[in-house]
């Protein structure tokens, strides 16, 4: 830095900035600078080291006040093999400073770091190590660690280059990445023993360091260093070290740190008597840590004994210092000083996962609670997750309590998870049913908007699941409308028990509970609407004699039965004949029969909201089983019983119902298995089905698990006979994969026909496709039968389909296709057809009318704005779906994106950051008939998995769901078999 | 449609605070900080800050202009009109200026304190601009401190008359101005804005004129000024009177004493253009370009024009340049990241000529493509008019009927005049 003083011109330079009155003085002056260096530059060879040297630092100065600096480069980098310091230090910074470990430029001067790695000159190494563990990437690893390990390895080099060796080795460990394998665990680990052998304390730090990030790829092959550790570990204890490592009395805290981690990534032991020696170091760190004065001591010591709980842990030691551990954390609780509080509580709820340690942790259970209320909201949320966790059927009760009590005046942002969090207590840890069903309704009551709908979904599942709970449900919902509740989830809650078991409490009339109800009834939103609706129905039928609550019902149905929206009006109108005529009613409308046995709503909500960490115990792991169409079936007012004049809807209320709790779960999940979302989730889809299909409420085929199954299919033209012995001569799914993706292609074939089709005219609404049916056979092919089934959200009008055809002849078949709405699954096509010998086929096909077909890419690219608002506003599920996928094949970008080019999809290039990532948009377009065309923007995002290659995410973003959806399914599949 | 500007701040580049007064009391006393942090340094594009005149932050609007090395920023609070408060600044500069001896600065600002505070209470009243004129202000605002008894007893008298003056017919003239020799000046000053691609069609093209006077007339004479052209978008002085102009097309007034702006006109059609540039750039390779420009002049031989300054724009990773010629000099300026080329005069119906080669220096990082912004050119030409306005009579009429020397110049100036390459 000597010479620095004498560069006049740098000096100058930098004074005249700093004399710059405003940005725009500054500008010019570096405008000038910058045109005289270029001009220096760019004159070629005669120009001195020394001005080189001074016109770097000049650039290397501007480029620090925030300006480009877009030449200089070579001018810097032929700095580095100077001979004199000042210039390679210069060249080294510069350099470091202006490229980044991906630039091109950097392979001109490996070589020339080599050199100075490999000089005598221990300065010229500590700036080649310097500069390769600051900007080191993949290629200097690969070229470079074979010298840094030997500067590492030779004792006889200095203390100084040996500490940067280390530090750089594990830069160059580090973007080696894992399949680089540039440290054998069989020969590194000898010398890394040796290494550890190391007396000075700030060398050992560097190899700790190291081994650190060794073990935090893979122990394996170090286990032999564990002696050593601890040996290190003991020594620190004893403090055997030099003075000048010694930090307020502790010997190189920072090293014990990192031994102690270092030691977590490590199984237990086999070894008894080094075990023995651990914790009996462990036992001295966390019973003899002592609250001192000076707040560097402290920090220092805490750092230890938060590593060595963790490591105690990590070593299940015994129950004797692990309660050690929690009486220090107890203490730490019990302070005022927010970060040691935080810290306590953060170690504690790992201790809490400790079955052994917790009535240990019980005993501060009166500090716990008084940290929730903390003025620091994170301690008050770690408090929260402590209680959570360290709740047990003991102190449930009192837990729960204090939660409720924590309820009324806990902050807005930690109400949700509150809420759910003690409904989980609850409903884990509940001493009697009672008490739960109180518990559940404080909450609702309680939490108002904050009350998740699983929440009181739970509460009316349990109540009706219990007999000897229907009654005080009953009478607690009555008493808490009586007491002025009127939040929503109460009131559907309300409506739901006291419809069913209003009638169990005695000396309350219905017309009472109709009144209560209908205080409310105006202020609710639709879908309460409907439940507070089919309540009256039913209290209406409680009470036959009472003529003037039928008046009253009729009134309020009456008045729906003309409303807008039409799920309301339908209901109003079917309650209203169902009134009229009570002995249909009492056919028709019973109570809700009993759940099936199942897995908690709530905890799949917190599972959800904690990104899918598993539960700790097993019996609450989430199951989904129950499919909504086989609690349509189990209802006892199933479609076979419906008298004619009651129309075929009336049962479609209580299965509505029933989705109002099933349904939306389905619909709120995305990470559900592909398969089962397909399923309408549109409350109404059952009463379309009555126009279209035969049969609604039968069973669906049994999934797409076996599509061509011809029993399950309720369409399949010739029941019966099931010897089709007819087989595709190829994979079905694979054809249908590939018309996915392109206009023509085989969708069907087998040894006597073959199908194939040809799109034309999509990219839009509507279009048409042409199918090809020939006749490969040498003999007639009999009853051949042709046939779209009718959805809902398609028209179709396909051409006319002989019944027989020739031997050795090809017809072709117009098939116009609209669609009408979104949808999820693509239309099928059946196909029959007879042979002369009495081979029958009878096939499924999935047309491939997939949701692409009607997408439109974008004419100009997207603007990036404009994309990311709109990805931003569509939040998450069900709108915003994402799926990872996982391969044996290695995906490759192009690939991607020619699938996605030929599925119609707009790619973005350019519009996400990472190069490796995939962004493309489209419309999807459909037109409702009688209305104007509608547009639905769709947009993807494709990660790729950078290194393996062998995962990707898809993730879509649509305003609708259903597109959504099936955009992703149909993405992912494709992706997955690309 | 009143300004009601409920504080005016005077503030350097940086931002501080030179000098301020509140109108109103619904503003907070001190907002600078708020515009300094908002507006003067907010991050990234200087140029989109300084091109919004008027932003609003809270319930407040901030309206600012950057006179030489002062900003002048108008806070208001209520639904204002915008122009007015602009015109109102702008007009504050002049009386300014009037009183500084023609200069507006930090400088200036900070060594003329007393007096800006008498100015700043007459202008504006609760945040309504009052007097703005700096003949009128004049009158009863003296810029020297001290005044003999005499002067003062007569300032008092015109004090009082001016009242009279700012509310009778004639508004902007006293009676009882007396000259020993009447004289009349009037300068026709032309800005001529053009855009020309390089294939040397005209894109774009229009004149903004104005004619100033200086009048030195005793009494209170009528002046006539009877003009060739049928102007369009003319703004006059609120001397002139208009209905004669609608009816005879003739510009009649009664002058205020001094100088000022009679008219403000603008015109897009039948421009005559003093220059055309013809430029030819050739990019060889990624590090050189040819650059040749001719610059040929359009008016009549016998004028000349002066000061005309060519910039050429270059790469930002231009490193020398050699350059030739046949007038003038030239050089590559870092700073503007351009080649300059400057003459002193440039004589009509001529033609001139530079050739340059421009070495480059090779970048390391991907090169953006250059973004080729287009010639700029300065210059002006006296006695020329591009919009081809002309004086066809200039008659002063008073009842005593003296002798009356006048003096007509003219003068056009490049505004934003510029050739794409």
């Amino acid at each position: 830095m000597a010479k620095l003083q004498n560069m006049r011109g740098l000096q100058n330079f930098i004074s005249d900035i700093r004399a710059c009155a405003n940005k725009e003085h500054e500008k010019t002056r570096v405008d000038k600078e910058l045109g005289k260096i270029r001009k220096k530059f760019a004159s070629g060879g005669n120009i001195s080291e020394y001005d080189k040297k001074k016109y770097v630092w000049k650039l290397l100065y501007i480029f620090m006040l925030g300006y480009d600096v877009e030449f200089g480069h070579k001018q810097a980098a032929d700095l580095i093999p100077a001979t004199k310091y000042a210039e390679k230090q210069v060249g080294y910074m510069a350099c470091a400073i202006l490229l980044n470990e991906k630039d091109e430029f950097l392979r001109l001067i490996i070589n020339s770091i080599r050199n100075d790695l490999i000089s005598k000159n221990e300065a010229f190494q500590c700036l080649a190590l310097g500069f390769v563990g600051n900007v080191g990437g993949q290629e200097m690893a690969s070229l470079l660690a074979v010298d840094v390990m030997n500067l590492l390895t030779n004792g006889a080099v200095r203390a100084i280059v040996r500490k940067k060796a280390a530090l750089c080795l594990l830069r160059l460990l580090r973007k080696a990445g894992p399949e680089a394998d540039i440290l054998q665990a069989d020969t590194w680990s000898v010398k890394m023993a040796n290494l550890l052998e190391e007396r000075d304390p700030g060398v050992l730090l560097a190899i700790v360091t190291l081994l650190l990030g060794i073990v935090s790829r893979s122990y394996e092959g170090y286990e032999g260093l564990l002696p050593k550790l601890v040996a290190i570990l003991d020594r620190l204890k004893k403090r055997e070290v030099q003075p000048d490592y010694t930090y307020y009395g502790i010997a190189s805290p920072w090293l014990q740190v990192k031994c102690l981690r270092v030691l977590q990534y490590f199984p237990i032991t086999d070894d008894p008597a080094l075990l023995n020696i651990l914790l009996e170091i462990l036992r001295k760190i966390i019973t003899g840590t002592e609250v001192a004065k000076n707040i560097n001591k402290n920090n220092a010591n805490h750092a230890i004994v938060f590593e060595a709980i963790a490591l105690a842990l990590a070593l299940e030691a015994d129950t004797e210092l692990l309660t050690a551990s929690v009486g220090l954390l107890g203490k730490f609780i019990s302070v005022r000083e927010p970060n040691i509080k935080y810290l306590g509580l953060e170690n504690m709820v790992r201790l809490a996962e400790v079955p052994a340690v917790n009535d240990a942790i019980v005993r501060h259970q009166k500090s716990i609670v008084a940290s929730l209320k903390d003025t620091d909201v994170s301690i008050r949320r770690r408090a929260l997750d402590l209680l959570f966790t360290m709740c047990n059927r003991n102190n449930a009760r009192d837990i729960i309590h204090e939660l409720l009590e924590y309820l009324e005046i806990a902050d807005f942002s930690l109400r949700e998870e509150l809420v759910l969090k003690t409904a989980v207590l609850a409903e884990r840890f509940f001493p009697d049913l009672h008490w739960y069903v109180d518990v559940m309704l404080t909450l609702i009551d309680r939490a108002g908007e904050f009350a998740s709908k699983d929440i009181w979904h739970s509460t009316v599942q349990i109540i009706s699941n219990n007999e000897d709970l229907h009654e005080y449900g009953a009478r607690k919902v009555y008493e808490a409308l009586q007491r002025g509740s009127v939040h929503e989830a109460l009131v559907c809650t309300a409506g739901y028990v006291l419809g069913d078991y209003g009638n169990t409490m005695k000396g309350v009339p219905p017309s009472e509970l109709f009144a209560l109800l209908q205080e409310r009834f105006p202020s609710m939103p639709p879908h309460a609407k409907g439940i507070l609706l089919s309540a009256y129905l039913k209290l209406c039928l409680m009470a036959p004699q009472d003529i003037q609550l039928k008046e009253q019902v009729m009134e309020v149905l009456s008045r729906y039965a003309r409303f807008m929206d039409a799920d309301l009006q339908q209901r109003a109108v079917e309650y209203m004949g169902l009134v009229m005529h009570p002995d249909v009613a009492k056919r028709n409308v019973a109570s809700k029969p009993p759940w099936e046995k199942r897995g908690s709503l709530l905890l799949r909500r917190l599972m959800h909201r904690a990104g899918g960490e598993e539960p700790d115990e097993q019996e609450h792991k989430p199951v989904w089983m129950q499919d909504e169409n086989g609690d349509a079936v189990e209802s006892p007012t199933a479609v076979q019983f419906a008298p004619p004049q009651a129309v075929p809807t009336s049962p479609s209320a209580n299965g509505h119902a029933d989705d109002d709790l099933l349904g939306e779960e389905a619909a709120a999940n995305g990470d559900l298995p592909p398969a089962s979302i397909p399923q309408p989730v549109d409350p109404l889809a059952d009463l379309y089905g009555l126009q279209t299909g035969p049969a609604p409420a039968q069973a669906l085929p049994a999934g797409p698990a076996d599509p061509f199954s011809v029993s399950g299919d309720p369409y399949a033209l010739t029941g019966g006979q099931s010897g089709a012995d007819l087989r595709p001569s190829g994979d079905t799914e694979e054809w249908f994969r590939r018309l996915c993706a392109s206009s023509n292609g085989v969708l069907y074939e087998d040894s006597c026909l073959q199908i194939g089709v040809r799109s034309e005219g999509f990219r839009g609404p509507s279009g048409q496709l042409l199918l090809f049916f020939g006749n490969k056979a040498d003999a007639f092919l009999e009853r051949l039968l042709c046939v779209v089934p009718p959805t809902p959200q398609f028209q179709f009008q396909l051409g006319a389909v002989p019944a027989r055809l020739e031997p050795k002849k090809q017809i072709q078949v117009p098939l116009m296709v609209a669609c009408v709405s979104t949808f999820l699954d693509a239309p099928r096509l059946q196909i029959s057809y007879t042979l002369a010998s009495g081979q029958q086929c009878n096939q499924s096909l999935r047309l491939p009318l997939t949701v692409n077909k009607f997408c439109r890419a974008p004419e100009n690219a997207i603007p990036a704005d404009m994309f990311f608002t709109r990805w931003r506003t569509l939040a998450g599920p069900p709108q915003k779906v994402g799926e990872r996928i996982t391969r044996t094949l290695q995906l490759s970008k192009p690939a991607v994106e020619k699938l996605i080019l030929d599925m119609g999809l707009g790619p973005q290039p350019g519009l996400d950051p990472s190069p490796d990532n995939l962004v493309a948009a489209a419309t999807f377009c459909f037109a409702p008939p009688g209305q104007q065309p509608q547009q639905v923007a769709c947009m993807v995002r494709i990660e790729i998995e950078r290194t393996r290659r062998l995962e990707a995410q898809v993730t879509v973003a649509t305003p609708d769901v259903n597109v959504t959806a099936s955009l992703k399914n149909l993405l992912v599949q494709l992706i997955t078999k690309l | 449609m009143a300004c009601a500007c409920s504080a005016l701040y005077f503030l350097n580049l940086k931002g501080d605070i030179l000098i301020q007064r509140t109108y109103r009391d619904d503003v907070e006393r001190n907002l600078a900080p708020a515009f300094r942090s908002h507006i003067l340094h907010t991050k990234g594009n200087d140029s989109v800050a300084n091109l919004t005149p008027v932003r609003v932050l809270g319930s407040c609007s901030f309206l600012y202009m950057r006179q030489s090395d002062v900003y002048i920023l108008a806070v208001v609070k209520s639904n204002s009109n915008a122009m007015l408060a602009f015109q109102f600044m702008v007009q504050t500069v002049n009386v300014f200026k009037s009183y500084f001896g023609g200069e507006f600065s930090e400088q200036s600002l900070k060594s003329n304190f007393v007096l800006i505070y008498e100015l700043l209470d007459e202008i504006l009243d609760f945040g309504y601009p009052q007097v703005a004129d700096s003949s009128i202000l004049k009158q009863y605002i003296f810029q020297k401190g001290f005044v003999t008894e005499a002067t003062k007893l007569k300032r008092e008298q015109e004090a009082a008359n001016s009242t009279l003056q700012v509310t009778g017919a004639v508004g902007w003239r006293k009676d009882s101005i007396r000259y020993k020799k009447n004289e009349v000046f009037l300068d026709i000053i032309e800005t001529v804005n053009m855009l020309m691609s390089n294939k040397g069609s005209v894109l774009r093209c229009d004149v903004n004129g104005k004619v100033v006077m200086k009048v030195f007339l005793s009494g209170m004479p009528d002046v006539k000024l009877g003009l060739n052209d049928k102007l369009e978008d003319v703004t006059f002085h609120q001397c002139v009177n208009l209905g004669k102009f609608n009816t005879e097309k003739v510009v009649s007034f009664v002058p205020p004493d001094g100088e000022f702006e009679l008219m403000k006109y603008r015109c897009q059609d039948n421009i005559v253009l003093p220059f055309r540039i013809l430029p030819i750039i050739n990019e060889i390779g990624r590090t050189r370009l040819e650059v040749n420009v001719t610059a040929k002049s359009s008016f009549d031989s016998k004028l000349f024009a002066l000061n005309v300054v060519i910039s050429v724009p270059m790469p930002d990773n231009t490193a020398q340049a050699e350059i030739q010629t046949t007038q003038g000099k030239a050089k590559y300026d870092p700073k503007k990241h351009a080649l300059v080329w400057k003459l002193k005069r440039f004589v009509g119906q001529s033609e001139h000529a530079m050739a340059a080669t421009v070495e480059l220096i090779a970048t390391t990082r991907e090169k953006k493509p250059w973004a080729r912004p287009p010639i700029g050119m300065q210059f002006q030409v006296p006695m020329f008019s591009a919009s081809g306005l002309r004086v066809q009579y200039l008659k002063v009429w008073e009842k005593s009927n003296y002798k009356v020397e006048k003096w007509v110049r003219k003068v056009s100036k490049s505004g934003d005049y510029s050739t794409r390459i």
